[in-house]
């Protein structure tokens, strides 16, 4: 691979969107050339103040409400005051009833964790316990639920432990993990483990999941962010640095 | 607290992106207002080809109605033909910025570069180069993603990228260059 090549190469090779074959290509190439090493460290530099610096702008507050409530109005819609909820949650239990029938994916409900992932962002309710720090939320699990959740918190990585909360997979009770990483925020769902299994990362719906066990429990991450920077997480996660 | 109904599948699939889809208005128009009027016109668009779209990516969908809006708006505003000006297809390519000095300042002058001299560069940008940036550093999104989002292929999307990632590399060090002139 020569430098004309590379140079079409090196942006994906920064994102992680080559595939194995090429990324080996463009390392080769990058440990003999210094032109193009400088320019990987360019675009890395680039990327990095970008993600560190460029604001994203929030939505004022209440502008959601208001357009969301706007769009409702036209065509007067068949919305019935549900009774309470007593309806939708019988529906929603019928969707994990269903969805856990038809499991593509081995034996992980993966409909169901972005499911929680995304329920655990609308409602004020992604934190029961809110603390960045480790030693509060680690206790609270205690009793809640049956194993000892391992807590720790990244922010010098810049994954932020921002609190902790009880939810519900596989029909069983799970830690969730709140980590935030810029506006983003990374559930870590964490229950026992029955037996080891392999890692194994997969897209639904446009998140990224990835999930493994470890020391008899299993984990599973869910996040919008790229997979580069959830894979940083799960590498952290998976560390065993004496840190917890 | 106020009664509360229960939320739409509509609602349900898409409150959680809009977030993302304020801040790709505002970074696709120029002011708050503006972002707010394309948002409402977006969620407006969104809610009624919802039941007919039923989205896999209701993200993707979202944004790329959004992105939608915002270069309506602007096509409606300037009121000439100067958007349909094909950035794809424009000379300039970002090989030749490999030919820059190798071991040279521009890393420590991308480091250094603030906020300020960031967002103006980005804005100096093509919005086709722009949203391909924002969205991938931003929101994260993978090239599929953009893709989707964007309605172009994949290859239109990294040669976007790159070719948005030269433009504010030379931008940035033009900027910095005349600072410390």
């Amino acid at each position: 691979m020569n430098c004309l090549e590379t140079s079409r190469l090196i942006g994906p090779f920064v994102d992680d969107e080559l595939d194995a074959r090429s990324v080996i290509d463009v390392e080769i190439h990058l440990a003999r050339c210094a032109a193009c090493t400088e320019e990987r460290s360019e675009l890395l530099a680039l990327r990095e103040t970008a993600r560190e610096r460029l604001p994203r702008f929030d939505p004022p507050a209440g502008l959601e409400e208001r357009l969301f409530r706007a769009a409702r109005k036209p065509e007067p819609r068949r919305r019935l005051p549900w009774r309470q909820g007593a309806m939708v949650l019988a529906a929603a239990c019928a969707a994990v009833v269903a969805t856990s029938a038809l499991r593509p994916h081995g034996d992980e409900p993966l409909d169901e964790i972005v499911d929680a992932h995304v329920r655990s962002l609308q409602a004020d309710h992604l934190t029961d316990v809110v603390s960045s720090d480790q030693h509060t939320v680690k206790p609270w699990f205690q009793g809640r639920i049956d194993c000892a959740v391992p807590v720790r918190d990244f922010s010098a990585r810049g994954f932020v432990l921002s609190g902790g909360r009880l939810d519900v997979l596989d029909g069983r009770p799970a830690a969730a993990l709140v980590y935030r990483r810029r506006q983003h925020v990374l559930n870590l769902f964490v229950s026992p483990a029955a037996a080891d299994e392999p890692r194994r990362d997969l897209s639904v719906r446009g998140y990224r999941i990835s999930t493994w066990t470890q020391e008899g429990l299993r984990y599973r991450l869910v996040s919008d962010i790229a997979p580069s920077e959830s894979d940083e997480l799960v590498s952290l996660l998976r560390s065993d640095d004496g840190s917890h | 607290m106020p009664p509360r109904v229960s939320p739409s599948p509509f609602e349900s699939a898409l409150r959680p992106h809009f977030a993302a889809a304020h801040n790709l208005a505002r970074w696709l128009t120029r002011g708050a207002a503006d972002a707010e009027d394309v948002l409402q016109d977006a969620v407006l668009r969104a809610f009624r080809s919802w039941d007919a779209a039923r989205p896999t990516s209701p993200r993707a969908w979202l944004l790329r109605i959004v992105r939608n809006c915002c270069y309506d708006r602007r096509k409606e505003r300037e009121r000439e033909p100067a958007d349909t000006v094909d950035v794809d297809a424009l000379a300039g390519d970002s090989a030749e910025v490999v030919g820059l000095p190798a071991d040279g300042p521009e890393v420590r002058l991308l480091r250094m570069a603030d906020a300020e001299a960031l967002q103006h560069a980005l804005y100096a940008l093509a919005p086709e180069f722009r949203e391909a940036f924002v969205l991938r550093e931003v929101e994260g999104l993978a090239y599929k993603e953009i893709a989707d989002v964007a309605g172009v292929p994949l290859g239109t999307v990294m040669s976007r990228l790159s070719r948005a990632r030269a433009q504010l590399r030379i931008l940035i060090a033009g900027q910095r260059r005349r600072e410390t002139a």
